[in-house]
C-alpha cells in the first residue's frame, strides 16, 4: 500500500494525573416549603404604608364600633349574656392580632425582590450565555429563602451543560425555575383563598370577618412569598396593599349587602348560612385577585 | 324475519365497535417510525443505550438530563419501556450497559434489530385527558449494520454499470491507495477459465481481502458491503460476484460476465429488494449519524467520498419516496423529517463545535439537494453519548484517558468549516478513549440527544 504521508494538526502529550470523575447530583433536596424562613431584613416601614394601614385600622375600628353597639345593645336586656360575648369577642380579636403580627413578622423575614436584576428578555437579547448564568446564579442567591425555590434552582444547575446556548439556558431556566414555581404558588393561592372563603363563612359578624380577612390576606401574601423566596418590593407592596384594601372594602360591603338580604328574606339560621356563603364565594374570589397580583410582581422579569 | 333483522344489527354492531377501537386506538397513541442509519461505528447502538438509560433514569432525578426534550417534560412521562417487534430481535441494552460498567465498548451491530422505545405519558385533568387523548408516543428504531445501507443504492443498477462505476471508485484517491493489491491480482488474472466455484470463491476472496483493507483505513463506499456482514439470506459462496475488468464486463457473452450478472440480480431479489421494502419504506423519519472524525483522521479525500458516499444513498430516498417521505395522510398530516447528526462530539474542543457543524453541512450538501426536490425537512445536530472527554488546559484542549490507561492532552487546531479549507496534505487524529469509569455520570452529560429527538418528535 503507498499512502501518503499526513501531516497531524493536532499536539499531543501525556498528562500525569488520573481523569477525574465526574459526579451526579443527590437527589434528596426536598421539593416543599420551608416551615420558617431564615434571613431577617429590616427596613423602616414608610409614611405611605402607615397611611394605608391606619385606613385599615379605620375599617376595623367601624366594624368594632359596630360590634360593640351591638352588645352595648344587648346589655340591656340580657346583661350577662352580653358581657360574655364581649369578653368572647375580645378574646378572637386578639387571638386574630396575635396570629397577624405573626404573619407580618414571617413575611418581612423573607429577602425581598430587587428590581436591579436583569429582565430575562434583556438576557436575551443580549446574547451571552456566561452572562445570563451569572445573572440566574444572582438570582438563585437571592430567592435561598425558600426551600421549594433552592430545589428547583439545584435542578436547574445541574441540568446545565458547557454546550448549551443562551437562549437553551433561558428556556431551560423557565421550564424548571420560573413556570414550577408559579405553578406552586398558585397551587398555594388555590388552598389560601379556599381558607378565606372557609373564614368568612363561619364569621358570625363583619367585625371578626374583616379581621380574618385581613389575617388570610397577610398569610396568603407570605405564603407565596415563600415559595418564591422573595416579598415584593416598596413599590409592589404599595399596589399590593391597595389590592388588600379594596378587597377589604369589597368584602365588607359584600357582607352587608347579603346581611341585609338576609334580613329581607326572613332572618332565619338557613338565610343566614346563604348569605355568609355569598360571601364566602366573594371573598375568595377577592383573595384570588390579590394572590395573583402578588404571583404577578413576583414573576416579573 | 326478524332474527334476521336481529343478526343484522348485531353484525352491524360489531362492526361500529370495532371501528371505534381502531379509531381509538389510532387517536390514544403517537407513533414514530425512526430509522437510523449510519456505517458500522458511527455510534448507532452508543447512541439507543444512552437515550434509553437517560429516559428511564429521568423521573428519578433531581435535575433534568435531557432539558431540551421540552414537548416532554419528565413531570409527564409515567413510564419507559423497550418492547420487541414481533420477529426481530431485541435491542440488547442491558448486555450493553454491563459491557460499558466493565469499561468496555459495546460489541458493533452485525444483524437486525427492531424494537419500540414506548413512552406513556399521564393524563393531566381530564379536560386535557379529553381533549389529547395521545398518551403514548412510540418509537419504532431499527439498528442495522450500516454496511448494507450503502448498498441500496445497487438496486438501480445492471451488474455492468455497477462493476465499472466500482472500478473507476478504486482508481481514485483515497481507493486506489488499499486497491493495488486487488487490481495486480486482476490485473494478471486469466479469465479464459470458466468460472467454477472454486476460482470464483477464489476471485471473491480477494476482492472481499480489498474491502477489508480500505474499510480498516477509513473508505465508506464499500460495495457491496453485505459482502463484509453477511446476511444470513444471501449465500455468497453459492451466488457471489465482484466487480470484473471492463474488457471483460463489456463482453456481454462472457461466462464471467454471464455468471456475475445473473448472480446480481440474485442479490437484488433475494436481499436488497426485502431490505429496502422492509425496513427502509416504512420509516417516515430518519436518523443520518456519520462519523466525521474518522475522514478527518485520514484526509480530504476520505471526506468526500465520505461525501460521495451519502449522495449516492439518497438515490435510495427518492425511489421510496412514495412510501417514505409522502406523509400518511390518514387521520394525521405528518411532514418527514431527516436529521443529520455528527457522532462523538465530545472529541472536539466546544470551541470547535460550530466549524464541526459547518463541516457536517458541507459533507451533507449533495444529499441535500436531493431532498429539497422531495421537500423533506432537514436538519443537522451534534451528538455525543457519553462525555468521556474533560476540558483542558487551553481553549482547543481536550482531557482523555487512552485505551492504554493514561490521560491524555491533545491541542487541536482550528477544525475545518469546509472540505476546502482542509489541506489535502493534514489530517487532524482521532481520539480514542477507554470507557470512563464513571460512565453513568458521563452519559447523563451526553451532548445534544434532547435537541435530536425534541426535533424528531415536534
Ligand atoms: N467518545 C465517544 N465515543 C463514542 C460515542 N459513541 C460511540 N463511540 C465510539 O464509537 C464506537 C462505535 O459505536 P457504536 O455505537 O457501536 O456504533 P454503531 O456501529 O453505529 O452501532 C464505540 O465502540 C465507541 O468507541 C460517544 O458518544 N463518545
Ligand atoms: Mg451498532
Amino acid at each position: 500500500m503507498n499512502e501518503p504521508q499526513y501531516q497531524e494538526r493536532v499536539k499531543k502529550r501525556t498528562l500525569q494525573e488520573a481523569q477525574p470523575e465526574l459526579s451526579l447530583p443527590e437527589s434528596d433536596v426536598p421539593l416543599q416549603n420551608d416551615k420558617a424562613v431564615i434571613e431577617d431584613t429590616g427596613s423602616g416601614i414608610k409614611t405611605l404604608l402607615i397611611a394605608l394601614f391606619t385606613t385599615v385600622l379605620a375599617i376595623i375600628g367601624f366594624s368594632l364600633i359596630d360590634a360593640y353597639l351591638y352588645v352595648t345593645d344587648l346589655m340591656a336586656s340580657h346583661p350577662l349574656l352580653a358581657s360574655l360575648l364581649a369578653a368572647l369577642l375580645l378574646a378572637v380579636a386578639l387571638a386574630i392580632f396575635a396570629l397577624i403580627r405573626n404573619e407580618w413578622k414571617g413575611l418581612r423575614a423573607i429577602g425581598k425582590y430587587s428590581n436591579d436584576l436583569f429582565s430575562i428578555e434583556e438576557l436575551k437579547t443580549k446574547g451571552d450565555v456566561a452572562t445570563t448564568r451569572r445573572a440566574l446564579k444572582h438570582r438563585g442567591k437571592l430567592q435561598t429563602g425558600s426551600a421549594f425555590a433552592r430545589g428547583c434552582y439545584h435542578a436547574f444547575e445541574h441540568s446545565l451543560r458547557e454546550h448549551h446556548t443562551n437562549d437553551e439556558v433561558l428556556k431551560i431556566y423557565q421550564d424548571m425555575v420560573l413556570s414550577p414555581i408559579e405553578r406552586q404558588a398558585k397551587s398555594v393561592l388555590k388552598r389560601e383563598s379556599a381558607t378565606a372563603g372557609g373564614i368568612s363563612l363561619i364569621s358570625p359578624n363583619s367585625f371578626i370577618q374583616t379581621l380574618g380577612i385581613l389575617w388570610i390576606s397577610l398569610r396568603t401574601l407570605r405564603r407565596i412569598s415563600l415559595v418564591f423566596g422573595i416579598r415584593p418590593s416598596i413599590s409592589g407592596n404599595w399596589r399590593l396593599l391597595r389590592i388588600a384594601l379594596e378587597n377589604l372594602a369589597a368584602g365588607s360591603l359584600t357582607d352587608l349587602l347579603t346581611d341585609e338580604i338576609a334580613a329581607q328574606l326572613g332572618g332565619t339560621l338557613g338565610d343566614k348560612l346563604l348569605a355568609n356563603s355569598v360571601d364566602a364565594v366573594a371573598v375568595a374570589s377577592l383573595n384570588q385577585r390579590l394572590g395573583k397580583a402578588l404571583i404577578r410582581e413576583l414573576s416579573k422579569h | 324475519m326478524s332474527r334476521f333483522v336481529n343478526k343484522f344489527y348485531k353484525a352491524f354492531d360489531t362492526l361500529v365497535d370495532t371501528g371505534a377501537q381502531s379509531l381509538e386506538n389510532l387517536f390514544s397513541r403517537d407513533v414514530h417510525h425512526v430509522i437510523i442509519t449510519g456505517l458500522s461505528r458511527s455510534g448507532k447502538s452508543m447512541f439507543f443505550t444512552t437515550l434509553m438509560s437517560l429516559l428511564s433514569q429521568r423521573s428519578q432525578q433531581t435535575f433534568d438530563n435531557l432539558p431540551l426534550l421540552r414537548s416532554l417534560p419528565k413531570e409527564l412521562i409515567q413510564s419507559v419501556e423497550l418492547r420487541p417487534i414481533e420477529g426481530e430481535a431485541l435491542f440488547p441494552l442491558d448486555r450493553n450497559l454491563q459491557k460499558l460498567q466493565s469499561r468496555q465498548w459495546p460489541e458493533s451491530t452485525e444483524q437486525i434489530y427492531g424494537f419500540e422505545l414506548v413512552l406513556t405519558t399521564k393524563p393531566l385533568n381530564a379536560i386535557s385527558k379529553l381533549l389529547r387523548k395521545s398518551n403514548q408516543i412510540i418509537f419504532r428504531f431499527h439498528d442495522y449494520p450500516g454496511e448494507w445501507l450503502t448498498d441500496l443504492p445497487m438496486l438501480h443498477k445492471e451488474f455492468v454499470a455497477w462493476s465499472d462505476s466500482a472500478w473507476s471508485q478504486q482508481l481514485n484517491p483515497p481507493q486506489k491507495h488499499y486497491a493495488s493489491d486487488w487490481h495486480a491480482f486482476v490485473e494478471s488474472y486469466d479469465f479464459d477459465r470458466l468460472p467454477n466455484e472454486e476460482l470464483v470463491g477464489d476471485y471473491m476472496q480477494q476482492y472481499r481481502n480489498y474491502l477489508i483493507a480500505a474499510k480498516s483505513k477509513g473508505i465508506t463506499l464499500l460495495q457491496p458491503g453485505s459482502m463484509l456482514i453477511p446476511s444470513p439470506k444471501f449465500n455468497w459462496e453459492k451466488n457471489g460476484f465482484a466487480p470484473l475488468p471492463s474488457r471483460i464486463a463489456s463482453d456481454p457473452e462472457h461466462p464471467w460476465t454471464l455468471l456475475f450478472q445473473k448472480n446480481f440480480e440474485h442479490f437484488k431479489k433475494i436481499w436488497l429488494a426485502p431490505l429496502q421494502e422492509s425496513y427502509f419504506s416504512k420509516a417516515d423519519k430518519q436518523i443520518v449519524m456519520l462519523d466525521l472524525h474518522q475522514g478527518l483522521s485520514h484526509s480530504r479525500a476520505h471526506l468526500n467520498q465520505l461525501k460521495e458516499t451519502l449522495s449516492n444513498l439518497a438515490s435510495s430516498f427518492v425511489y421510496g419516496a412514495d412510501k417514505w417521505y409522502k406523509p400518511k395522510i390518514l387521520f394525521r398530516h405528518e411532514i418527514s423529517k431527516v436529521a443529520f447528526v455528527a457522532t462523538k462530539i465530545d472529541l472536539i474542543p466546544n470551541s470547535q463545535h460550530e466549524n464541526f457543524l459547518h463541516l457536517l453541512q458541507d459533507i451533507t450538501s449533495g444529499i441535500r439537494a436531493h431532498l429539497r426536490e422531495k421537500e423533506v425537512e432537514f436538519q443537522h445536530f451534534l451528538i455525543s453519548a457519553m462525555q468521556t472527554t474533560d476540558p483542558g488546559s487551553c481553549e482547543n484542549c481536550l482531557r482523555f484517558t487512552n485505551p492504554d490507561g493514561d490521560y491524555e492532552e491533545w491541542e487541536f487546531e482550528s477544525i475545518p468549516d469546509r472540505l476546502k479549507a482542509l489541506d489535502p496534505e493534514q489530517n487532524y487524529p482521532a481520539i480514542n478513549t477507554m470507557v470512563p469509569k464513571d460512565v453513568l455520570a458521563r452519559m447523563n452529560h451526553a451532548q445534544g440527544i434532547d435537541r435530536l429527538i425534541e426535533y424528531l418528535i415536534k
